[in-house]
């Protein structure tokens, strides 16, 4: 899929742009804070309906205006579409539009796919939990509708029960309100089990492909390995969350039951994690707050059989978190049957020259490329390459990069 | 501000209903205030009447004129079936299908505890006494496929079995629309479609 046109409207530091983009390699030069990113960021937007850097719509708009607009024309093998997407801060009203028909933004894709490489991918080996879930839910959002909506239903869920929890924290003989938090355990529990076979499933796809790029990266004879550890369902206390990683065997034993496109949740999944709410009830209830489920799940990143979060050096976390970047683009265009985009935000100078030019070949496969820099380094481009100049919110076709 | 006194008065207080934003009330009370006298006239009485007029009906609680309501007191409907719904709305929608012979019975919400809504806001006191008297043999939860409307109806189907045992309770079928194609269904209708599959 190709990327034709990109309209801005005070969005970030833009107050109206208005983009045609090269077929292959686009390249977006410019100093820092002159608005790269936001453009990759708009892409991004488009393509999964929220920022890949976390930040919420309000942040997104320009300051002192009322909203703002993404609007793109996207080619794909099917044919061209237009995709719109506005979002009003008062009162709070996001609209995706495909090809003039709304579509429920947080639920309906649109159809432009897009991977997103940056700097703090290295949090996605190094930093927090949330940071690999994020990863996680982001894929697998923009592979299943189903999937955004378990997202959603588990979200709202969560937040009732906890609720409830809090209500029970004064009061613990209302047999009522013990009734009620009851009927949340199930609803929690049929989201969760969606979830967490889900997550299941993809980490076993995910950590094979992702192993093969880190040894196309690397270079070296490292294996790369993944593993899911979905939180309280192995722990020997109630509170305490299970960070050892489960065996594979356990995790196929609870997702038994359903294949991995079955419709129907497993069974066994789901009346495990009834009864690990139920043995923790107490606990929540002083807490005020859910321990177990898929909101504290995490994922290990192996190095021959050591985690690389604590033993791997900085550069095997780069390749790494790269390599989990270029498995996602593997399993979104498997799924379309189209290569996503590739969002790359100043990702070469963090890279030694060999790997650069690792990156940009392993890249630049029939992929759409835009890519974010301060300088090239030297660094040869692909021909046909675009090239944009970038400054102060406002974009210049540079030339088209013969070489 | 710039309007009459009561002018402004209509407007703000047509700005209190859902949906109505202030430019929009502004247009509805200068097409009212155009329009001659006895339409307002009309349509002040009929928002008037409607208010006095229409209670909860104290067996079903949907809205109604008379009480017991229309569909209550018609001695024809299946007195064994209890259909469960969020809303009087709703019993409307289910009317319009002219398939369901049984009666009502409308909660008024769903059990939402981040909206402070528990059972005690509901009609669910209502609901189980009416199913002491052991005419009635079937409870169908047809509250919303929501989050809320699915816990609401857990919520009842264990207080049902748990209060009057010898009642059957179902839940509607989530699923397809008919008439459509089977391709331009969303994956979420579609895999609940296949989850409520059956035998043929």
């Amino acid at each position: 899929m190709r990327l034709e046109r990109l309209r801005l409207q005070a969005f970030r530091n833009y107050g109206a742009v208005d983009l045609s983009w090269g077929p292959a390699f686009n390249v977006l030069l410019g100093p820092n804070g002159a608005g790269k990113t936001n453009l990759l960021e708009g892409i991004a937007l488009l393509a999964t309906g929220r920022s890949p850097r976390a930040v919420r719509d309000p942040e997104l708009v320009q300051w002192g205006e009322s909203g703002y607009l993404v609007w793109g024309r996207v080619a794909r093998r099917a044919g061209p579409t237009v995709l719109e997407l506005r979002y009003r801060l008062a009162p709070a009203e996001k609209r995706l539009r495909v090809d003039g028909a709304e579509v429920a933004s947080t639920v309906a894709g649109g159809g432009l796919q897009a991977v997103f490489f940056s700097p703090e991918d290295l949090g996605l080996v190094r930093g927090a939990p949330v940071q690999r879930r994020r990863f996680a839910d982001g894929l697998l959002a923009q592979l299943s509708a189903t999937y955004r909506h378990l997202l959603l239903a588990f979200g709202r869920a969560l937040a009732q029960r906890n609720q409830v929890l809090r209500e029970l924290a004064g009061r613990r003989l209302d047999a009522e309100l013990v009734e009620v938090l009851t009927a949340w355990d199930a609803s929690l529990a049929d989201a969760a089990a969606g979830i967490i076979r889900r997550r299941a499933a993809l980490t076993a796809t995910l950590e094979a492909r992702a192993a093969g790029h880190y040894a196309g990266l690397a270079g070296g004879g490292e294996r790369l390995g993944l593993s899911y550890c979905p939180a309280g369902l192995w722990g020997s206390g109630a509170m305490q969350q299970a960070r050892a990683a489960p065996t594979r065997a356990a995790l196929a034993e609870l997702a038994a039951g359903a294949g991995p496109d079955a419709a129907a949740e497993p069974p066994v999944l789901r009346e495990r994690l009834l009864s690990v709410l139920e043995v923790a009830r107490r606990d929540d209830i002083k807490q005020g707050a859910t321990a177990a489920g898929p909101h504290r799940d995490e994922w290990r990143v192996w190095l021959d059989g050591s985690d690389i979060r604590s033993f791997g050096s900085r550069g095997q976390q780069r390749c790494a978190a790269l390599a989990l970047r270029l498995a996602e683009r593997e399993l979104l265009a498997e799924a379309s049957g189209e290569a996503p985009l590739l969002l790359l935000d100043d990702v070469l100078s963090e890279l030694d020259e060999e790997r650069r030019r690792r990156l940009l070949s392993l890249a630049g496969r029939d992929s759409q490329v835009f890519l974010a820099a301060t300088a090239l380094h030297g660094q040869a481009l692909p021909p046909g390459s675009t090239v944009f100049a970038v400054e102060q919110g406002r974009v210049r076709p540079a030339g088209t990069e013969v070489r | 501000m710039i309007y009459p006194e009561p002018v402004a008065r209509l407007i703000d207080a047509l700005t209190r209903l859902p949906g109505i934003g202030p430019k929009t009330a502004q247009r509805l009370a200068f097409f009212i205030l155009k329009r001659p006298a006895d339409e307002a006239q009309a349509l002040a009485g009929a928002i008037v009447a409607a208010r006095t007029q229409v209670v909860t009906c104290s067996r079903c609680h949907n809205l109604t004129d008379t009480d017991p309501c229309r569909l209550c007191s018609d001695e024809s409907r299946d007195r064994t079936m209890l259909c469960v719904v969020q809303e009087p709305r709703d019993v409307a929608a289910m009317e319009r299908t002219r398939e369901y012979r049984g009666l009502y019975h409308v909660l008024h919400g769903a059990i939402s505890p981040l909206d402070g809504v528990g059972p005690d806001d509901l009609r669910v006191r209502e609901l189980v006494a009416r199913l002491h008297d052991g005419s009635v043999s079937e409870v169908i939860l047809a509250t919303n496929p929501n989050v809320e409307g699915e816990a609401t109806a857990l919520y009842l189907a264990r207080l049902i079995r748990s209060v009057t045992p010898a009642v059957r309770v179902t839940r509607i079928a989530r699923g397809l629309p008919v008439g459509g194609d089977l391709e331009y269904a969303d994956e979420v209708t579609l895999s609940k479609a296949l989850e409520g599959r059956r035998e043929l």
